[in-house]
């Protein structure tokens, strides 16, 4: 489908959105004086497979391990950040690297498959983080292996900040084996993996006039007459809604107000076109790097407000391992600092090494569109997240890293040290072990930056470990 | 960290699964006490959930509906959810905003092309728009939505959408009119949900199936597509009514190669055949595989279960039989001549290969990059074929395959993992999975057959449990005749085709059925096209539960 040219021009996007050239002009389009006033709050969860290698990741400061606090990035040199995050190092003034923080949800979906309260589950940490990392919620459990049990934060955030005619959110790359994102259980909100029909999505499917002023074409008055019949579409659930069970009903309810959104979304401008909106895009690159762009163009012509980019599980030949070499098992699994091999170890580091490269190339896309007195990254919150903690199936020590200012609610420049103070019983040794606060609180925070301040937790707002009940409730301290 | 094996194991199955709760977001689980049959001979219904088509069956239906030179479609979001369900499960199928964008964008287009099509245009349009176009609008909304929502419009439904049509006619003109009604009704619910609101209500709350309904379901059922004009004639006529009117139809249906590729997309989904489409093996130990042979192996497989279900084959032929359909690819890994055509049939030899586990797919799909994996091969026989509960490996178990010490004498495949699972608690549940899994160490990583592994005899005994006839054997051809014979097997294969027929999990309430069905199966044989004949014309499938899903 779409056009085949990689590159698209500037007048095609803006007739795309229904404006003609000209309209650009005119003063009395409310919605480009509001731009200049306020901008929206926008996220960015980019997440990468396995984990990574703590004591090659961290920068904490020697003999503060049992201490929470944190420092500033901004007078580090290049040689003074890590060996895994050193790519990062021109960003440094706008990024919050946050470490110590726990995946408590896991580790309590463990504790009760193994203490039989569930009767059985898949406790595969691949599988259970993968449910669990956006979603905060118990993982669905009972159709084959570990999915996820409930709507992901993403999907929580577009829904709340969506506007109509836009997407609310979106989902681009790669299943590192199960979804991340999901629209309900067991319900995987839908994924793009082909960068050209991501950026079409965005698009939109609005007519394109011929030259302005002209007379309609035969070919226009059938594309402007689309939106009918969507009309004419959801009209007829209309019809069949009565006969539904409520289940039933709910997911044609669903399926109609899709239908009502795109009807609206083909006949109405854009809310609010930062002047950074440059909406051109070319295939070429690395695939994550595209959809970096397409997510920059995205956020910056207020297309969506909310971006999941699931990476690519990097092939080895991306980041300097043997040829053939078995990433998961060779790599990953051989990555422990104290029982891997080098081979393992060192492919690891370069492995999340590659990825931060990619993660500061989505931070130049969005650094570099103006917005007001800044720059989209500083009405941004670009979430670095991993699978798991380890290339060891660790969960602990989760490697975090938020890009961005998130509109003024983060204050990035700092590094946040959390120890792990608390402890908790360990599922299958029966032994205790101290991990650090829930990551799962940062999501209130980034509610809280999108600006549902009333929100206090996402998700589950408690768990428990053997009668230790662990709060995931209320933002993490020390980011704003 | 790395913990030991026991634990975790046991109560989440597949698709398949009687323990799981496939209808719910948290329970646990069922006993599987609660599966028992307490009013055998009563009819009892698990939940009918609506079904949207999935993409194989949206892409199926236009094509039937419109026919024609098909225009390129948008891709759809993946239906396949997620390793281990298939993907027609109407629990998955909820909509988005990317599949209602792409559904636009393909009716539109399609819209474009029954306009456009002759062959499409000439089928849709009954009559001439120049002579009465409002009389040929009336008469086109009526046939052609008749079609495409499956059932015959209603007065009002007819008086609707010409009234759409005639909209769009005045503004525009009678061929813009028709691209826009078409797209508009494939937009509709009644053309992408199995609607089956007309059901009646008939005894215990159970509602009985209109005739077009029932067509539809047969239709789905065996071609994953609409009906066809008999069938909607055989509505129509009211000739749906009982199990011979349905077995008459069923036979017929059989027989087209809308069946075959249905029941193809089973097995693709049912024994992870799309697997081996992701096996890369290391080039220098394995120079017959390239990323021909992972399409070669798929197809292979596939050609294989369509050949043995449509040669009048049994659930013992899958198991048994040593007819392959072979390329030039997938000669070279079976070590046959190549036959005249691509994709002849050719024999194999029944020392070395029998039925579907002894093939490119399952074998090659099933291992790692350099070696065969016994434990990912003994898992997939009680997962996928004797519909055990799908085991995971504890949190923290060590999943590499295990490799070589270089300072070590020479060991086999088979010894470096019985050194992995050697310890106690791996071996609760490795003694059963390995006892399937090293019986296949006569293939290596490939699927190509071997006798020595690293200058070394391979030992490919092992122990088959849980099947009825547990036995010792020695290599995957003894382990297929035994699976062959095993009552588990024969009743595994009833429930795969059960859950892929009613698009979710078995439930409790369909275990009198499904019991019988497996009853039926036996006494067939194992005839597969036998169970399926049996499993349309039982009074079930012409009646649904009243309360949904």
């Amino acid at each position: 489908m779409g056009w085949s040219p990689t590159i698209v021009n500037r007048r095609r996007f803006l007739s795309a959105l229904g404006l003609g050239a000209g309209s650009l002009l005119l003063p009395s389009l409310g919605w480009r004086t509001a731009a200049a006033q306020t901008m929206p709050a926008r996220v960015v969860f980019f997440i990468t497979p396995h984990g990574t290698v703590p004591g090659r990741w961290s920068m904490r400061q020697s003999g503060r391990n049992q201490e929470e606090y944190d420092f500033a990035l901004g007078g580090l040199s290049q040689g003074q950040f890590s060996d895994i995050l050193r790519p990062l190092h021109r960003h440094r003034e706008k990024l919050t690297i946050i470490e110590g923080l726990s995946r408590a949800v896991t580790y309590a979906e463990e504790y009760r498959i193994a203490h039989g309260d569930l009767g059985g589950g898949d406790a595969n940490r691949h599988h259970m983080c993968q449910a669990h990392l956006l979603t905060s919620n118990w993982a669905l459990q009972g159709v084959g292996t570990a999915r996820g049990g409930a709507l992901s934060i993403d999907q929580e955030i577009g829904n709340a900040v969506g506007q109509p005619g836009r997407w609310n959110s979106r989902v681009y790359g790669f299943n590192h084996q199960h979804a991340y994102n999901y629209v309900g259980p067991n319900q995987p909100a839908p994924r793009e993996q082909s960068a050209n029909t991501a950026f079409n999505d965005i698009m939109g499917l609005a007519p394109e006039p011929s030259e302005p002023g002209a007379e309609p074409t035969r070919d226009d008055l059938i594309r402007a007459a689309r939106g009918s019949a969507l009309d004419m579409a959801a009209e007829e659930f209309a019809t069949v809604l009565p006969s539904l069970s409520s289940a039933d009903r709910e997911k044609l309810e669903r399926h109609q107000t899709l239908v009502r959104d795109l009807e609206i979304g083909l006949s109405m401008p854009p809310p609010t076109i930062s002047s950074g909106c440059d909406p051109t895009f070319s295939s070429q690159g690395h695939i994550i790097d595209q959809f970096s762009r397409i997510t920059s163009v995205a956020l910056a012509c207020d297309l969506t407000r909310v971006v999941t980019l699931v990476t690519q599980n990097l092939p080895g030949s991306d980041f300097g391992a043997p040829p053939g070499i078995d990433i998961h098992q060779d790599i990953a699994h051989a990555s422990d600092e104290q029982s891997g091999t080098t081979t393992g170890i060192e492919g690891m580091v370069n492995y999340n090494r590659t990825y931060a490269e990619h993660f500061a190339y989505l931070l130049d896309q969005l650094d570099s569109v103006q917005e007001g007195s800044g720059t989209l990254l500083d009405n941004t919150a670009v979430v670095w997240l991993t699978e798991l903690a380890t290339g060891g199936h660790d969960i602990n020590r989760a490697p975090i890293v938020i890009g961005g200012g998130g509109a003024g609610y983060f204050r990035p420049g700092r590094y946040v040290h959390f120890p792990e103070n608390n402890s908790i019983d360990v599922a299958w040794t029966g032994s205790t072990r101290n991990v650090g606060l829930p990551m799962e609180r940062l999501y209130v925070n980034l509610m809280h930056s999108m600006g549902m301040t009333n929100r206090q937790s996402f998700g589950l707002s408690n768990v428990q470990y053997a009668g230790t009940n662990v709060s995931l409730s209320g933002p993490l301290p020390r980011l704003t | 960290m790395l913990l030991g094996c026991d634990g975790v194991i046991g109560g989440a199955g597949g698709p398949d699964d009687v323990f799981g709760n496939g209808s719910g977001s948290d329970g646990p689980g069922r006993s599987q006490e609660q599966f028992v049959c307490e009013t055998p001979g009563e009819i009892v219904l698990g939940t009918a959930p609506l079904r949207r088509l999935t993409n194989v069956e949206y892409d199926n239906t236009v094509r039937d509906l419109l026919g024609g030179t098909m225009p390129p479609l948008p891709d759809q979001p993946s239906d396949a959810v997620l390793e281990g369900s298939f993907e027609n499960d109407a629990l998955s199928l909820a909509p988005s905003d990317v599949r209602i964008t792409r559904y636009e964008t393909a009716a539109f287009d399609l819209g474009e092309h029954a306009v456009n099509d002759s062959v499409a245009r000439t089928r849709l349009l009954p009559c001439d728009p120049n002579g009465d176009p409002a009389g040929c609008a009336r008469e086109f909304v009526t046939s052609f939505g008749g079609r495409a929502f499956r059932r015959p419009l209603y007065v009002d439904e007819v008086d609707r959408w010409t009234a759409y049509f005639e909209e769009q006619r005045s503004a525009i003109d009678f061929d813009a009119a028709l691209q826009l009604t078409v797209a508009a009704m494939l937009q509709s619910p009644q053309f992408l949900y199995r609607m089956e609101d007309e059901a009646t209500p008939g005894q215990e709350g159970q509602f009985e199936l209109s005739q077009y309904e029932i067509a539809s379901r047969l239709s789905y059922f065996l071609w994953e597509s609409m009906p066809d004009q008999e069938l909607f004639d055989a509505a129509e006529a009211g000739a749906l009514q009982d199990a011979g009117q349905l077995e008459q139809q069923a036979r017929r249906m059989l027989e087209d190669v809308r069946a075959r590729e249905t029941v193809k997309n089973f097995a693709r989904q049912w024994l992870y055949l799309d697997r081996v489409l992701g096996e890369d093996k290391i080039p220098e130990q394995f120079p017959l595989w390239s990323g021909a042979a992972q399409q070669s192996a798929r197809e292979e497989s596939l050609r294989f279960i369509e050949g043995v279900v449509f040669g009048g084959g049994t659930v013992a032929d899958l198991f048994t039989s040593t007819v392959a359909y072979v390329d030039d690819v997938a000669a070279g890994l079976y070590n046959v001549n190549s036959p005249a055509e691509p994709w002849g049939e050719v024999q194999l030899d029944p020392a070395e290969r029998g039925g579907i586990l002894t093939r490119l797919a399952f074998l090659a799909g099933n291992a790692h990059e350099g070696n065969g994996s016994p434990p990912l091969r003994g898992v997939f026989v009680m997962d996928r074929i004797l519909c055990e509960p799908r085991q995971s490996p504890p949190a923290d178990a060590d999943l590499s395959p295990p490799e070589q010490d270089p300072n070590a004498g020479p060991q086999t495949n088979r010894e470096l993992f019985e050194e992995r699972v050697a310890p106690a608690d791996c071996q609760t549940c490795h003694v059963r999975i390995d006892g399937f899994g090293y019986g296949f160490e006569e293939y290596d990583a490939a699927g190509v057959y071997r006798t020595t592994d690293n200058g070394l005899p391979v030992d490919a005994s092992g122990f088959a449990s849980g099947l009825g006839n547990d036995a010792d054997f020695t290599g995957a051809v003894e382990l297929q005749e035994l699976l062959a014979e095993s009552p588990t097997v024969e009743d595994c294969v009833v429930r795969q085709f059960f859950t892929y027929g009613y698009g979710r999990t078995m439930e409790p309430a369909d275990t009198c059925q499904v019991e019988e069905l497996q009853t039926a199966f036996r006494d067939n044989d194992g005839n597969i096209v036998e169970m399926l004949v049996d499993m349309v014309t039982r009074p079930e499938f012409r009646l649904r539960s009243g309360g949904g899903s």
